[in-house]
């Protein structure tokens, strides 16, 4: 194996064993906005991966009155220059206006991946999706801005993900598919839906032709993140990707889209989140970081849910040193467009 | 107080529980109509449907609904102390090399068999046998637990609407930042809030394995344990509604569910359960109060 392409792996943790923590964290995710304290008002858009189409009720109206061929077919052909795209929706559920399991999790997932820079051994993490390595997009690019924020674990290639499709017995994986799952393998971490608590919504044009229902800033969604089998370290690990530091409150960090754009009115995709409460599962082994110990199906919230985010985000440091990068992700990107 | 005939017998009927309730999805949920497709894979996922009143609804199938139970049973099992099988096909207590035998044991249970010794091939299977496969079965060997399939189905037996929602999943290019080429899934889901008809039947079962079923069905609804696929990405959350768990048979007396072998542990009821037409039932809170002293049998049991 090239060394250049090496990343650190190791047989994932048995599935069929309750071992280590187990628990579950109640989050909220918060547009940051001014009203409250934060640097900037921020809009947030998630999408639901489908169109929605505007269509003049009158060409609907004739439409329906048409009587021949001839006058569907006129219909169709008025109609086809119509038809616009409307505001495309926030995603959502019976539940109301959410942010999807899938998208927090591959936000939390790929701040990991890029966090983590080249360690003596390798990377110890892969990219679970990636395209090749090419020339390093120059500024105003595709994907420039994103590649000066994340420069440091990107210059490098990783190789293929890690993969268990092949079965039990050779599959071996890398830190962060062993917590995220990958192909063949569970993940040892589950994600809910963040549901909207308060959330306003605005339709806005944006100069660049698009129309989105974007989410207003100081807008709550409101979710859980359930784990276990993990070691403590592997709890700080979690904390980490969601930009906690310190405290219950995270760090600014980026999601959804339009995130990295500064050239529109407005801003997008600056969040924070913040850890609400953990609980630890009955069948789960006590957790004991800085003095502090939880015991199986207690909990923590508050202050001293701020000293235990604190402690594992120290240890996850003392662990990982160097390797692990802590990139200002909002801060960067204003540096670039300054 | 132990039996005769051994309670992983069909042979003898020493008592049957039945647990009813309603699982009402908290989160999006999606059982399908097979393995999930690899990753990155364009494909149309579709919730299974069965036809049912003249129409085709959702349902969860009793097989899925057994995996989860087994799969969290094995790992229970397992925290306990107790040397269980995977129950993956091959790979049972059933297909192993016994040294005892010199074969495996399904072969040297079937050799009993033909020689017509039923009664020996069954004290072999429970001797040798894990307690999963006595519960929920092995090769040639019907378990003690039988999960129906979950219809949407009213407490009049009514059709209910279920709601269908579809979600696209994309993933960001870790080195572009971008939507990644390909990575696009469109999966349907049970929209949060259908209700689906829960019976799980068991027979011959001992308080401590009737203990592990409770204690399971308590994860279920604490969230700790999801249904169907998709399970990290926020599907399968499910509650338990409207709960009921009633018991017959010889092994029952007045409120008491007496211990069917050495290794149990009788438990009284009186308070929670009443009883009627010959069972002995608790409905609601308190037939979540009876599986949890159900579930102390279990905790406390000295099975390794
Ligand atoms: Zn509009
Ligand atoms: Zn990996
Ligand atoms: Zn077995």
């Amino acid at each position: 194996m090239q060394p250049s392409l090496s990343v650190v792996r190791r047989k994932p943790k048995d599935r069929s064993r309750l071992e280590g923590l187990a628990g579950r964290l109640q989050l909220a995710l918060r547009t940051c906005s001014r009203g409250v304290g934060d640097e900037v008002d921020s809009y947030l858009y998630v999408g639901s991966g489908f169109l929605r189409l505007a269509i003049e009720e009158r060409l609907l109206a004739k439409a329906r009155q048409a009587r021949v061929r001839r006058e569907l077919e006129a219909v169709v052909a008025e109609l086809s220059k119509a038809i616009s795209l409307d505001h495309q929706p926030f995603s959502a559920t019976a539940r109301g206006l959410v942010v999807p399991a899938s998208s927090v999790k591959g936000n939390v997932r790929s701040r990991l991946e890029l966090s983590f820079a080249r360690g003596r051994e390798g990377f110890r993490s892969c990219f679970i999706r990636a395209s090749g390595a090419g020339r390093p997009p120059a500024r105003g690019q595709q994907g420039w801005r994103h590649y000066r924020i994340w420069e440091e674990s990107l210059r490098e290639e990783r190789g293929s993900p890690c993969d268990c499709t092949g079965g039990w017995e050779e599959c071996e994986v890398c830190l962060l598919c062993d917590l995220f799952g990958t192909a063949g393998l569970q993940g040892l971490v589950s994600f809910s839906d963040f549901v909207g608590e308060r959330v306003e919504t605005e339709r806005l044009n944006l100069p660049t032709g698009e129309k989105l229902e974007a989410v207003k800033p100081g807008s709550v969604f409101k979710g859980s993140v359930t784990f276990r089998s993990l070691e403590p370290v592997e709890l700080g690990l979690l904390l980490y990707g969601m930009g906690l530091r310190d405290s219950r409150v995270g760090k600014p960090v980026l999601l959804g889209k339009l995130k990295y754009r500064r050239d529109l009115p407005h801003v997008f995709g600056v969040v924070r989140y913040e850890l609400q409460k953990l609980e630890l599962a009955p069948f789960s082994q006590p957790l004991k970081v800085d003095g502090l110990e939880i015991p199986p199906g207690g909990g923590a919230e508050g202050e001293v849910l701020g000293r235990l985010v604190a402690g594992l985000v120290k240890l996850v440091r003392t662990t990982y040193g160097g390797e692990l990068l802590d990139v200002d992700e909002v801060g960067a990107l204003e540096h670039l467009e300054a | 107080m132990s039996q005769p005939v051994p309670w992983s017998s069909h042979r003898l009927l020493l008592r049957l529980a039945v647990i009813e309730g309603w699982l009402v999805n908290e989160t999006p949920l999606r059982v399908g109509t097979g393995r999930e497709p690899p990753l990155g894979s364009a494909v149309d996922l579709a919730v299974i449907r069965i036809h049912l009143g003249g129409r085709s609804v959702p349902y969860i199938p009793g097989s899925s609904l057994k995996g989860v139970f087994r799969s969290t049973a094995i790992q229970l099992a397992r925290a306990k102390g107790l040397t269980v099988c995977s129950g993956l096909s091959g790979d049972t207590c059933m297909d192993w090399e016994s040294p005892k035998y010199g074969t495996s044991l399904l072969k040297f249970i079937q050799e009993r068999q033909r020689e017509g010794d039923e009664p020996g091939a069954f004290r072999v299977f429970h001797e040798d046998a894990c307690l999963l496969c006595k519960m929920f079965g092995a090769p040639s060997f019907t378990g003690h637990v039988e999960f129906s399939d979950a219809y949407p189905l009213d407490e009049k037996g009514q059709l209910l609407e279920v709601p269908l929602g579809v979600r696209t999943g994309i993933a960001i290019d870790r080195r572009t930042g971008a939507v990644y080429r390909g990575a696009l899934y469109q999966v349907e889901f049970v929209e949060p809030g259908a209700r689906f008809k829960l019976t799980v039947r068991a027979t011959n079962l001992p308080n401590y394995a009737l203990g592990l079923l409770a204690k399971i069905l308590k994860m279920l609804h604490e969230g700790w344990v999801r249904v169907g696929g998709f399970k990290t990405r926020g599907f399968g959350e499910v509650r338990v509604e409207n709960l009921s768990f009633s018991v017959t048979g010889g092994t029952v007396s007045g409120t008491k569910l007496l211990a069917v072998d050495e290794r149990d542990v009788e438990v009284d009821l009186a308070g929670l359960a009443q009883r009627y037409d010959g069972w002995l039932k608790a409905s609601g809170d308190n037939a979540w109060r009876a599986l949890s002293k159900l579930e102390e049998v279990w905790d406390r049991a000295a099975l390794a």
